[in-house]
């Protein structure tokens, strides 16, 4: 474990003191060398990379609704309703996480021209995310009592009571275990995103990887740490809501 | 409220687990339903609940059908096996929680409205104070002990006052001893509260106890119903005998017509009812008392119990009987007695 924490830590700490050198730094526009403190650096990059950060923000903003609303129902049927060939469904649902992101970009592309590429995008997002979505929720359906239900209905609740006092809240849990998932994952998606990205639509992961091949490391690296910003909150967020207690439910 | 069961059918798949179930539950007493596992019990309640639909046949609350109304809006409440606590709400938020759903928006009844705020707390207040819950309504149900956890599990399914209330082994989560000292104090709660009561276990002391009325569930068919002592003393069938407490069965051959006069059996002469040909004989083990005139028998076992001794004997045709005798009283192993019924007229049971 140790181990694994410095192997995961160290280029982080090296990006890191790499955004945060004084060392002379290239950017795309300026001419030849300049001599750059951090926070000229950062405004670089916020300024360069801007309108990516927004789409990208706007793609993940679709995304993790949308993973939650169509996988959250998905895993609840699949393990609360199963029906012939819904095991089978469950497996298949698994399945885009195994296929390169390349082919799926390209068959995006191919089976709906027209379509607006923004939505492309998100539905190339949700091919990744809602199996996450089906798999943990799956997991928290299926540890969840079904006779919570009964003795909710036995109490009086009907069908939509029952889902908001009883079903719902001790599900939260692993709703927001999921949507903190489809987050860091669709934030960081680099493959499909980069194969639709067109130079007015380019999510940040795809203008890090521009960062990479054009620019001198500093820029790359404080560009690098803008985009774990937002994710590494995420990541802790998930690790605590991992625990124990979590599992039991949330207070109401 | 009184219910009608009739002719209630009911399989998982293609394996039938009640067939034909009639019953009745008479109104404001504890109905007991006992049965070993598997013999459908546990379903029959939550066909009652609503929680599962027959495929066959009808049930009636006070007359009306509500074979196909849902859960929700049947007037019952329902004590699970495992209570089934909300465990993301506090208990005063358990016991409220039937006082603040939809039912009496729907009830079928008028009068039954959804009461105010106010009368919630104080509901729940009467609930808490009823069963001792009052200093836990802040707590969890995950904070409890066992016997906590299975009276908040009542007291949310009293609070909202149903016609019919059903629990499903209630104590069968807790350990010997707690069980002992909550069925007694759970006897006398059901009873204060003068609702119908279905209660479901496979307990037999337990039945005893809290039974005005008993219905023994066998492999998904009624076999007898009917006051728990007449159940014990008169079953109809050797597995209501050996289920409902220890029994011998003596088998017994009449050889001539008996018109009245007591046949000889392996325990002596007794009087056997007109026409019997063969059948068994009830013995209860504290049926049998030494007798110096009565039929002699091999001590098979003998081990002191405290209340009594329980001995095993060997009548003389080699059938074994169990024999409760008081306390330092039981002979020694391999000894022989002569014991006797007490009663002159037993349970015969006929083949």
């Amino acid at each position: 474990m140790a181990l694994l924490a410095v192997a995961l830590a160290t280029p982080i700490a090296i990006t890191a003191a790499g955004a945060f050198s004084h060392a002379e730094w290239y950017g795309e526009r300026s001419e030849g060398a300049a001599v750059a403190d951090t926070p000229a650096l950062f405004s670089y990059v916020l300024e360069t990379w801007g309108r990516a950060l927004l789409r990208s923000a706007a793609v993940v903003a679709a995304v993790v609704p949308l993973a939650l609303l169509i996988g959250a129902p998905a895993a609840w049927a699949f393990r609360r309703r199963p029906f012939p060939g819904s095991r089978l469904l469950e497996s298949a649902a698994l399945v885009p996480l195994a296929v390169p992101g390349v082919a799926l970009a390209f068959a995006l592309i191919q089976s709906a021209p027209g379509f607006p590429r923004f939505w492309l995008l998100v539905a190339g997002h949700l091919a990744y995310t809602v199996p996450l979505v089906v798999k943990s929720v799956g997991n928290a359906v299926e540890t969840f009592d079904p006779r919570l239900e009964a003795a909710a209905r036995s109490l009086g609740a009907g069908g939509w009571e029952t889902a908001r006092l009883v079903t719902l809240p001790l599900l939260l849990p692993a709703l927001i275990l999921s949507a903190l998932l489809v987050f860091a994952v669709s934030w960081g998606e680099f493959n499909v995103s980069f194969l639709l990205a067109t130079p007015l639509l380019q999510t940040f992961p795809a203008g890090l990887y521009a960062t990479y091949t054009t620019n001198s490391f500093p820029v790359a690296a404080a560009a690098t740490l803008v985009f774990l910003a937002p994710v590494v909150p995420a990541l802790i967020a998930i690790q605590a809501l991992g625990g124990e207690e979590f599992h039991r439910g949330l207070p109401a | 409220m009184k219910v009608l069961i009739e002719g209630l059918s009911f399989a998982y798949g293609r394996e039938p687990v009640l067939s034909g179930v009639s019953m009745e539950i008479p109104d404001g007493g504890i109905t007991v339903l006992i049965g070993p596992s598997g013999s459908g019990k546990s379903t029959l309640l939550q066909l009652l609940a609503g929680l599962l639909h027959p495929a066959r046949g009808r049930i009636l609350f006070d007359g009306e059908d509500v074979t196909g109304v849902p859960t929700e809006r049947r007037d019952v409440g329902v004590v699970f096996q495992s209570y089934a606590l909300f465990p993301h709400l506090s208990v005063r938020d358990n016991i409220a929680f039937g006082l603040k759903t939809g039912r009496r928006r729907f009830s079928l009844r008028s009068s039954r409205r959804r009461p105010s705020r106010h009368s919630v707390e104080a509901r729940v207040w009467d609930a808490a104070a009823l069963l001792g819950l009052e200093r836990l309504l802040d707590r969890r149900p995950a904070q409890l002990s066992g016997g906590e956890q299975q009276r908040v599990a009542l007291a949310r399914a009293v609070a909202p006052r149903p016609g019919l209330l059903l629990l499903d082994e209630p104590l069968s989560a807790l350990d010997a001893r707690l069980r002992r000292s909550v069925r007694t104090e759970l006897a006398s709660l059901l009873r204060a509260l003068g609702t119908t009561v279905f209660y479901v276990t496979h307990d037999q002391e337990e039945a005893m106890l809290l039974a005005d009325h008993l219905v023994v569930l066998d492999r998904g068919q009624v076999v007898q119903a009917g006051p728990p002592l007449d159940l014990y003393r008169r079953p109809a069938t050797p597995f209501v005998a050996s289920f409902l407490g220890e029994a011998s069965l003596v088998e017994v051959s009449v050889e001539e017509e008996g018109n009245g006069k007591p046949a000889r059996t392996p325990l002596g002469r007794l009087a056997l009812p007109e026409g019997s040909r063969r059948g068994r004989i009830l013995v209860r083990p504290e049926d049998l008392t030494a007798d110096p005139q009565g039929a002699t028998a091999t001590v098979l076992d003998a081990r002191g119990l405290g209340p009594y001794d329980r001995v095993v004997l060997a009548l003389e045709n080699g059938v074994e009987v169990l024999a409760h005798f008081p306390p330092e009283s039981a002979p020694e192993p391999g000894s022989r007695v002569r014991v006797g019924l007490r009663s002159r007229k037993p349970h015969f049971l006929e083949d």
